[in-house]
């Protein structure tokens, strides 16, 4: 279980990017994403955020739930007031979701089928999920106002505190 | 006729093969004709042709004249694989075969034999097909034409919009029907038909998962279909050789949930559970499926009477869709929807989805024709399945049909989809099927949608006939539209390929352009861009790929992107080919938020200078760097393949840009970081270098780029022209003295706060330039990157004249500003003003640059207002606020018409240098030539002051003709103390006239001069003498030559004593080497003295006094004006300030030079007259004037030798400065004989101003009594 976190300006530029892998389910946090994966990734999320436009007029709700799926991955959004974009990519299984060829064999790994069953990617549109990510969102955001409060901070700038960046993986840490 | 048209399944699909020798371009031209004019056949305007009229009694036109034949034109054949699914998808094989003949300048007998041979080869390679037709192209209208067999034959086949074409199509759709008719009986005698996607056989060659997924359909083949003879189509070839099916491609398995839903929901929906199947493991799904297949075995006694059931059904929906081909819809409709009920009552799921997409084909295209249609309640049915809340507020509407069915339509394709994802227990459909499908699908509704969900006739026109009306303004209403864009994304989505293995390339880059075509009507800008990237990605794999494979066939090594092999020939025909291409390319990079470069050279369009900052103040900072520089690459490695050079470099030049922050940077060693690190410039420019090389090497023209830094020029400086090549304002001769170090006046204050009010900004002085003459200047140019650039051809860009520039070619090196020299010379007169400079770069067009002086640097705009894609574009009134754009600064010239230029020749002296003794002087003559074309008029000449002088006043302007000399007469001084002299000459051209031309050139001659002393003179001082309009200087003269001088010291006449036997005057001597002699010389006082102060009295001194010498054949004159005095010593020159003169009255003076008188009488009267002058300007204090009386031997005054009447002082009023002739009489008697001295003394009276007895002027005079 991977995931991607991005924080999309208004200029469809990222002012931040993270990847980690799950803690949960005795998961060491780190991201399993394949070079491949990586790159593609960017690629994925700036993709979705036609769709979050597309979301974003539908509800009130600053949280978008999933916006977009893109073969194996699913990208979750979180739009604050500024049109400042949270996307949250995960992706169950990186080792196994080869772009070029999607369909490899699962992994072997003989304990896969009990714990993806608890796992948020595995089952991204069940309310545990969207739950766990909102959380997430809802932390980073709080993280994010602090962050961007820095009067030395310009709108659409990169992100470079290395104070957010801890906060953002402790939520990861927390909830993911 | 797109392949993914919404109405994909009703077309004819129609190969149209060239046959004999056509020309290509002709065979193209007829083609595309046949695709513009002839794609839609009204039934209507079809022949009647009563013999065929009974024969086909379902498929008539007259039956149904409202429908249209859709006719899809195409040149290939679809492969094999295709025309396997084909009696599922009838509409993709070929049922017609055209075989087009150009019949041109062939006899009649060739003519009918060639024909013959075709239609026998027609036969032989497409024995498949429908029916098979020749058009034979008679161009002149040759009507001796063959009519051989059935062959249609066209006149005027070339001539756009001529109506022979649509009537030969008529003719042709009428064959076609009656064959098609034929066709129809066949397929209705049929039992059933095989649905594709199964596979039978070969299962060792499947991937082990796929096996995995088909153990339940590996059993003998027709497991699910209804045994007995299965004819998939009237001419089958029975393939036991088919190659396996390679469509599994089902949604990706295990781990997402998101396909199973659909799985899920589509046999929930459909009262069938066990298809769930899929999403279990493997062991799982192999038992479960077993189990089923046995379950199915036995859960009907009659399943042999189902298997036939649903094999009619199967004919049934065929038939359906073969009528709607033969455009006859209404029939279609029934025939499909009685079948597919059947279908859906079987549950053969597949074609039952199939024949509701029918269904959905038939109405559309109904309601395309304008008549009037009921929604079919098979439709309703699936929907009220799956929405009742949509069928409620449907009927409480009470809508019409169209907008009913457009309501209805995203629940139906959603069913549709679910059908065919969940395939047919174990069997699944090829992904072909379901891609497109789904393309199908989302297409239609991302069109209805675009019209706000509304099916009429613009929309209904899109989707059937693709002519795209532009949307109006209300495009995006949401409150009417009920199809979201993120439902139909969804839908889309799932005709993503998934696996490359079961796809053959042609078709996944086939997909994928249908993919993004949607997103883009659903202007989804960024989803499309990655779709178009991955299709791009899968085409420059499978370029390279091919062109290895044709380079080891052909024996070359494929290293070479480029190879040489390839051809001008080929590479120029796929650029110009690639014009579409380049526009998606263009379109792409510009959705990642990078900026491409122009394709046209730069010199054919002049750009603003506001320009500069195109694409580089918000636009720079939109989207992600990383991203940009990505797509950049994958678009270079594309072009690469093509192959694309021009591509290549426009690409890689983007890249570069976008590879330096875009700025004219400022000297200091600060570039922020850059997205590409500095290796990449070097590579990228390799890359460069070698398209270019490699496309020289094939002669292809004009292969350059575009150069990627805009801020390349940051300076122009105009080195102050030589001495001698200067032009001077004739107004400013006199007041500035011209030197080679005069520059434009700036301001002197470092910082003023003025300088930005209006008016107070100093305007550079104007470049003046002569016209056809040279001038040295540089420019300044930046490279911020990594390699360095070969400059080649640099010109100087300029409004009002043309630059003829010299320049050698030379390195910009890297990350650095340099100065190139350049020489410049203007052609024409007038003013000007220099913009820029046009600069060719190696490898790159021929461009023009602006000067950018000032460092400027694009800052991200601090106003959030744009919202996603918009970003891209300004806003209107926002753009501008905090957006500064570079300076681009301009030399303002002038250009002068020619001047001469003079040069100096030779000067008439031994050598070029003069020796003379102090106050020596000597003639030469100085020479001049021209050198220029015009003639000069030398209008003055000026030698260095006091030293230097023309011999001759210069009464004309002398004039010098071209190439020819004049020589003018010079006088130099000895000077002491000056070592460099020079004469200057003041020049003009004589076409400008010598007095009234505005601009003159200045030659300067310098020479050297040695000036050697000859008399010295020291120990200056003046004595004061008797009388107050004297004095005395002294002065010691010595000899400093080494040899005898002869001197001779003389006062300037008028300043001599009156007396001239006074031997003081003037003073001659001769002195030996080193001798020293004391000369005395008594100078009157003038008028002007008392005023000056001490220089000055020094200066005027000397001029009054001549000192001058002899010796051998030298003579000189002294200068005398660095002498100085002491201060009392000015004192006594100067004299008091009142100057007293006394003299009897009616007395004459003895002598002139004595200042005694005789003849005064004891005892008689005389007036003693005192006569003041004040010699300064400002008015005196009071004066005290007294008389002395004293006797000749000046021992005592006494009484009794003169006695005077009245006081013997007076004091007098303040003299006026200037006032002459105060006079003051004494009367006087003398009473005894003998010499008498009357003396009168002046002093002021004390006052704060003067003290008394600052000064004493004195007078005397002696009187003899007798």
């Amino acid at each position: 279980m991977s995931y991607y976190f991005t924080i999309i300006g208004t200029r469809d530029n990222p002012l931040f990017e993270i990847d980690f892998g799950t803690h949960k389910l005795g998961g060491d946090g780190v991201a399993r994403f394949r070079d491949e994966a990586k790159h593609m990734n960017q690629f994925i999320v700036h993709a979705a955020l036609d769709m979050v436009e597309e979301a974003q007029w539908m509800g009130k709700d600053l949280y978008l739930r999933r916006v977009d799926t893109f073969q194996n991955n699913h990208v979750h959004c979180f739009l604050t007031g500024g049109n400042v974009k949270f996307m949250l990519l995960m992706n169950p299984d990186p080792t196994a979701s080869s772009y070029a060829s999607y369909r490899s064999p699962p992994p072997s790994r003989p304990s896969t089928a009990r714990q993806s069953a608890s796992m948020l990617a595995a089952n991204p549109s069940s309310q545990a999920t969207e739950d766990a990510v909102r959380q997430f969102m809802l932390e980073v955001y709080e993280a994010w106002l602090k962050c961007i409060m820095n009067p030395f901070y310009q709108v659409n700038n990169v992100v470079t505190s290395p104070i957010f960046r801890g906060r953002v993986a402790t939520a990861a840490k927390k909830y993911l | 006729m797109d392949r993914y048209s919404p109405v994909a399944p009703s077309h004819v699909r129609v190969l149209v093969l060239p046959v004999g020798r056509v020309d290509r371009t002709r065979f193209v031209h007829f083609l595309t004709r046949l695709q513009k004019e002839a794609a839609f056949v009204q039934l209507a305007d079809l022949p009647s042709d009563e013999d065929a009229n009974a024969r086909l009694s379902t498929l008539s036109p007259k039956t149904f004249p409202n429908g249209s034949i859709l006719f899809n034109y195409s040149t290939v054949d679809q492969i094999d694989q295709h025309h396997q699914l084909s009696p599922f998808e009838l509409f993709r094989e070929p049922l017609l075969v055209l075989g087009v003949a150009h019949l041109d300048g062939v006899t009649p007998e060739d003519a009918e034999k060639e024909l013959k041979e075709a239609t026998q080869y027609l036969r032989e390679r497409h024995p498949r097909v429908v029916h098979r037709q020749l058009l034979a192209l008679n161009e002149p209208a040759s009507e001796s034409n063959v009519h051989h067999g059935n062959v249609i034959s066209i006149a005027e086949p070339f001539r756009d919009g001529d109506g022979a074409l649509k009537k030969a199509v008529h003719e042709l759709a009428s064959r076609f029907l009656a064959e098609l008719a034929t066709y129809t009986k066949a397929m209705q005698a049929s039992p059933s038909i095989q649905t594709p996607g199964q596979t039978s056989r070969s299962l060792q060659t499947q991937p082990v998962r796929e096996k995995s997924r088909q153990i339940g359909a590996g059993l003998p083949s027709g497991r699910h279909t209804p045994s007995g003879s299965e004819v998939s189509s009237p001419t089958s070839d029975n393939s036991p050789s088919r190659p396996p099916s390679r469509g599994f491609g089902s949604p990706p398995p295990a781990t997402s949930f998101n396909q199973m839903q659909h799985v899920t929901s589509a046999s929930g929906g459909l009262g069938r559970s066990d298809s769930r199947a899929s999403s279990k493991s493997q062991s799982e799904n192999r038992a479960e499926t077993q189990d089923r297949v046995s379950v199915q075995g036995f859960g009907s006694n009659t399943s042999q009477e189902k298997a036939r059931n649903r094999g009619k059904a199967r004919v049934g929906i065929v038939i359906g869709h073969i009528h709607l081909m033969a455009g006859q819809w209404n029939e279609a409709l029934r025939i499909l929807i009685e079948h597919t009920t059947r279908s859906r009552a079987l549950a053969d799921h597949l074609w039952h989805a199939k024949g509701m997409e029918g269904i959905c084909n038939c109405l559309l295209l109904i309601a395309w024709a304008g008549l009037e249609f009921l929604i079919p309640s098979l439709l309703l049915q699936s929907d009220r399945t799956n929405t009742s809340g949509h069928r409620k507020r449907d009927s409480q509407n009470g809508e019409t049909p169209a907008r009913k069915f457009a309501n209805i339509l995203p629940e139906v394709f959603k069913s549709i989809m679910n059908l065919y994802l969940a395939g047919d227990g174990s069997l699944e459909l090829p992904p072909v099927i379901i891609s497109e499908a789904a393309i199908r699908f989302s297409k239609t509704l991302a069109i209805i949608r675009r019209y706000n969900g509304q099916l009429h006739g613009t929309s209904l026109a899109h989707i059937v006939q693709d002519k795209i009306i532009p949307a109006n303004g209300s495009g995006d209403d949401l409150s009417i539209s009920l199809i979201s864009r993120s439902a139909v994304a969804d839908m889309l989505s799932l005709a993503q390929p998934v696996s490359d293995d079961t796809l053959t390339l042609a078709d996944h880059i086939s997909i994928l352009a249908g993919i993004s075509s949607v997103y883009s009507i659903l202007q989804m800008n960024r989803k499309k861009a990655i779709t178009v990237r991955a299709m791009v990605a899968k085409l420059t794999a499978a370029l390279n790929r091919a062109r290895k494979l044709g380079a080891a066939e052909m024996g070359i090594h494929p290293a070479a992107s480029l190879s040489a092999e390839t051809g001008a020939g080929t590479i120029l025909a796929v650029v110009e080919e690639s014009g579409g291409i380049n526009d998606l390319i263009s379109q792409i990079i510009d959705i990642y938020g990078a900026e491409m470069m122009s394709p046209l050279p730069p010199t054919s369009h002049t750009p603003a200078p506001k320009d500069l900052s195109h694409g580089s103040t918000s636009e720079v900072h939109f989207g992600n760097d990383a991203l940009k520089e990505s797509i950049m690459r994958d678009m270079v490695a594309f072009c690469e393949a093509s192959p694309d050079p021009y591509g290549v470099l426009r690409l890689t030049a983007s890249l570069l840009k976008s590879a330096r922050p875009c700025a004219a940077v400022d000297t200091e060693p600060e570039f922020s970081n850059s997205p590409i690190e500095e290796q990449e410039h070097l590579r990228l420019a390799a890359i460069i270098s070698r398209t270019i090389g490699v496309s020289k090497t094939l002669g292809l023209p004009d292969v350059q780029a575009t150069y990627w830094d805009p801020f390349l020029v940051r300076g122009i400086e105009f080195k102050p022209a030589k001495a001698t090549q200067k032009v001077i304002l004739r107004s400013k001769l006199k007041t500035a003295v011209p030197s080679a170090d005069d520059r434009i006046p700036g301001n002197p204050l470092l910082y003023d706060p003025n300088t930005s009010r209006p008016g107070t900004a100093i305007t550079p002085e104007k470049l003046l330039l002569v016209a056809a003459e040279s001038v040295e200047c540089t420019i300044e140019l930046q490279n911020p990157f990594d390699m360095p650039v070969e400059i080649e051809r640099m010109v100087l860009v300029a409004e009002g004249t043309e630059f003829a520039t010299s320049y050698r070619p030379c390195t910009l090196g890297p990350r650095r500003i340099q100065r190139i020299p350049l020489s410049v010379s203007p052609d024409n007169v007038g003013e000007s003003r220099i913009t820029g400079c046009r600069i060719k770069i190696f490898g790159c067009h021929e461009q023009i640059f602006y000067i950018v002086e000032k460092p400027w640097t694009d800052r991200p705009t601090l106003l959030v207002k744009d919202h996603g894609q918009n970003g891209r574009r300004p806003i209107k009134g926002v753009r501008g606020s905090g957006i500064t754009y570079p300076e681009t600064s301009q030399i303002a010239a002038k250009i002068i018409g020619k001047q001469p230029i003079l040069v100096f020749e030779s000067v008439s002296l031994l050598e070029s240098s003069l020796m003379l003794l102090e106050g020596e002087s000597q003639c030469f003559g100085i020479t001049l030539r021209n050198t220029s074309s015009i003639t000069a008029s030398v209008f003055e000449a000026v030698g260095t002051k006091n030293v230097l002088g023309l011999a001759d006043e210069m009464a004309s302007p002398v004039n010098i003709a071209p190439g020819e000399t004049a020589t003018l007469k010079f006088e130099a001084v000895g000077t002491a103390g000056v070592s460099e002299i020079q004469a200057d000459f003041y020049y003009c051209s004589t076409a400008d006239g010598a007095n009234t031309s505005e601009y003159v050139r200045m030659l300067s001659v310098p020479l050297n001069l040695t000036v050697n002393a000859a008399l010295r003179f020291q120990h200056f001082d003046v004595l004061p003498t008797d009388s107050s309009a004297t004095f005395m200087l002294c002065f010691d003269i010595g000899n400093a030559w080494p040899k005898p001088l002869t001197y001779s010291c003389e006062v300037a006449s008028a300043e001599k004593p009156e007396a001239d036997d006074d031997d003081f005057c003037t003073e001659n001597g001769t002195l030996g080497p080193g001798e020293v002699a004391r000369v005395h010389v008594k100078i009157k006082r003038w008028s002007s003295l008392a005023d000056c102060d001490k220089k000055e009295v020094c200066r005027q001194l000397a001029d009054h006094l001549r000192v001058s010498w002899t010796c051998e054949n030298r003579t000189g004159e002294m200068d005398l004006s660095n002498m100085s005095l002491p201060t009392e010593a000015i004192a006594l020159v100067q004299g008091p300030p009142v100057q007293v003169d006394l003299h009897i009255l009616s007395m004459a003076k003895q002598k002139s030079s004595t200042r005694s008188f005789a003849g005064a009488k004891i005892g008689s009267f005389m007036t003693v007259r005192a006569n003041l002058t004040n010699r300064i300007t400002t008015p005196t204090s009071p004066l005290f004037i007294q008389l002395h009386t004293r006797t000749a031997d000046g021992a005592l005054y006494n009484d009794r030798h003169i006695a005077v009447a009245g006081a013997q002082h007076r004091i007098l009023p303040p003299l006026d400065g200037w006032c002459k002739d105060k006079i003051v009489d004494f009367v006087t008697c003398p009473l005894m004989a003998g010499v008498v001295e009357l003396k009168v003394t002046v002093t002021p009276i004390g006052t704060a101003s003067a003290p008394s007895g600052s000064w004493v002027s004195a007078d005397s005079l002696m009187i003899n009594v007798e």
